[in-house]
């Protein structure tokens, strides 16, 4: 494709595509605007402040309604890092933001896109209410509780202080979480899923399956680069030893990997310990020579097989 | 510096374009069929959005422009005869709408009191800054293009749109739209070395 001949307009073109989360902010605004023109509303766009001192940008629209007219109102507005005061978006929403999203529906339904940073929600039960906060990895749906929803790079999280909501995954089935209950959305993307397992703490079972995941995306050289080390690096710290030999020499065998000679001591230093030189023959080739010399592996490398 | 295209024309698309419709849908299409001409809106949502933040212009909020495009579409679809015309009809009812902001936004800039800057609609973590930097100088020079130029440049080196798909979004003849694409390039290639962005600078 010509986009990659030139990486500016490449950059350009990854940084203005459409993300899940923007196409559900348009559906609502075009819901909104739609119901208001077919209702009869008159617009009438004036700002209205949401949240206390430091919002940087909240911009929000308010509508006149022709007299006689029940419909409920249109939202929308953005919020911005740097505020928590709680502000009723809706009769019986509260929302206390710190960080980016944009909030779009109506009165009654109203749709938050949370783009970063925790939000949370109060949302009055019985009230016949229906709240949705949106992610790029999944739906948050709920009728009256106390939930909040944070998005980091582990994913999205989502906790119930009360009542109940149903929170639907990119890509999963629609689950309950209930009072005292949290769950996590995980990255959708292979570049998402490493930062998940960066963030992760070191050594825990869920680094590898992040890893895991995201190299079943079939990611570009570079995030495959980052991945696979990661893994080698888990396995070995983990003390999964033939598991880590056995990764170290696959992230080699691929031509393309990057960081080669750390992944290479980690698989001689693993191999050496585990058999001598009897194994390490894979792992010879990528180190420095200087390195090599200095090291107990520099007695493998007149052994058969060694390949150095 | 990125060096113009010697074949000078776009190259294979990029997939992004909206669906044309089946007959059967666009008949439901144009008799109206709420249920069809949402599923049209569905296909055309991406396109469009990106379309808008790619050729709106300073002080134009692209997602504002996007609504107004689908109002548009909603009311006035069923007057696009056959399904074949309708991404040049789309592409032209955005380049239309796009317009109308832009006059706005030029409007606002001489009115009493700052027109209130747009929220920032892409504040997302996973976003890497280094790109979303050069992603914004890209737009900026950009905008110094004339409004003709830089469609076809989007269209073809952005979007990666062949000749004769951007010729036919633009109404143009393929020699017209090659003849186009060109120019756009050597004013994005001047503008990029006067502006000092040159790819190597950005590791590129």
């Amino acid at each position: 494709m010509s986009v990659e001949s030139n990486p500016l307009l490449a950059a350009f073109a990854e940084e203005t595509e459409a993300t899940p989360v923007d196409l559900t902010r348009l559906r609502a605004r075009i819901r909104s605007a739609e119901s208001e023109a077919s209702a009869g509303w008159f617009g009438l766009t004036r700002g209205l402040a949401l949240g206390g001192t430091g919002v940087l940008a909240v911009a929000a629209a308010a509508f006149m309604v022709l007299p006689g007219l029940g419909e409920p109102q249109p939202l929308a507005a953005s919020f911005a890092a740097g505020s928590s005061t709680p502000v009723e978006v809706a009769p019986g929403v509260v929302m206390t933001a710190d960080g980016a999203g944009e909030l779009s529906g109506t009165e009654t339904a109203p749709r938050l896109a949370w783009a970063s940073g925790a939000v949370d929600v109060s949302v009055e039960p019985g009230a016949g209410l229906d709240v949705q906060v949106v992610t790029d990895e999944g739906v948050v749906r709920v009728v009256g509780t106390v939930f909040r929803v944070e998005r980091d790079a582990l994913g999205t999280t989502v906790s119930v202080s009360r009542g109940k909501v149903a929170v639907e995954c990119v890509g999963g089935s629609e689950q309950f979480v209930t009072a005292d209950q949290s769950t996590t959305c995980l990255p959708t993307t292979a570049a998402g899923l490493l930062g998940r397992a960066r963030a992760l703490p070191s050594g825990t079972a869920s680094v590898l399956d992040a890893v895991d995941s995201g190299l079943g995306l079939q990611p570009d050289a570079a995030i495959r680069t980052e991945l696979s080390a990661l893994r080698v690096d888990h396995l070995a710290r983990t003390g999964q030893i033939d598991a880590a030999i056995s990764a170290a020499a696959s992230h080699l065998a691929a031509a393309d990997s990057g960081r080669r000679a750390e992944v290479a001591r980690i698989g001689a230093t693993l191999a050496y310990q585990r058999d001598a030189c009897a194994s390490v023959g894979p792992f010879l080739s990528e180190l420095p020579d200087e390195e090599l010399a200095a090291s107990a592996l520099s007695a493998c490398q007149d052994a058969p097989g060694t390949g150095r | 510096m990125h060096e113009a295209d010697p074949r000078a024309e776009c190259r294979d698309a990029s997939g992004a374009e909206g669906r044309t419709p089946a007959p059967r849908d666009w008949d439901a299409v144009r008799r109206g069929d709420r249920l069809a001409i949402d599923a049209l809106c569905e296909n055309w949502l991406p396109t469009v959005l990106q379309w808008c933040r790619r050729l709106a212009g300073p002080r134009v909020d692209p997602d504002h422009a996007a609504q107004e495009v689908f109002l548009v579409v909603l009311r006035r679809v069923h007057t696009v005869h056959r399904p074949e015309q309708l991404p040049s009809w789309m592409f032209s009812v955005t380049r239309r709408v796009l317009a109308q902001h832009r006059r706005r936004a030029w409007v606002r800039k001489w009115m009493p009191g700052e027109a209130p800057e747009v929220a920032d609609p892409h504040a997302d973590p996973s976003r890497h800054t280094e790109r979303r930097q050069t992603a914004l100088q890209v737009q900026a020079i950009l905008l110094q293009m004339p409004e003709d130029l830089r469609a076809v440049l989007v269209l073809c080196d952005v979007e990666g749109r062949t000749d004769p798909e951007a010729a036919e979004l633009l109404g143009l003849k393929v020699g017209t739209a090659k003849s186009r694409l060109r120019r756009a390039r050597q004013r994005f290639k001047d503008l990029c070395i006067r502006e000092g962005l040159a790819p190597h600078q950005r590791g590129g």
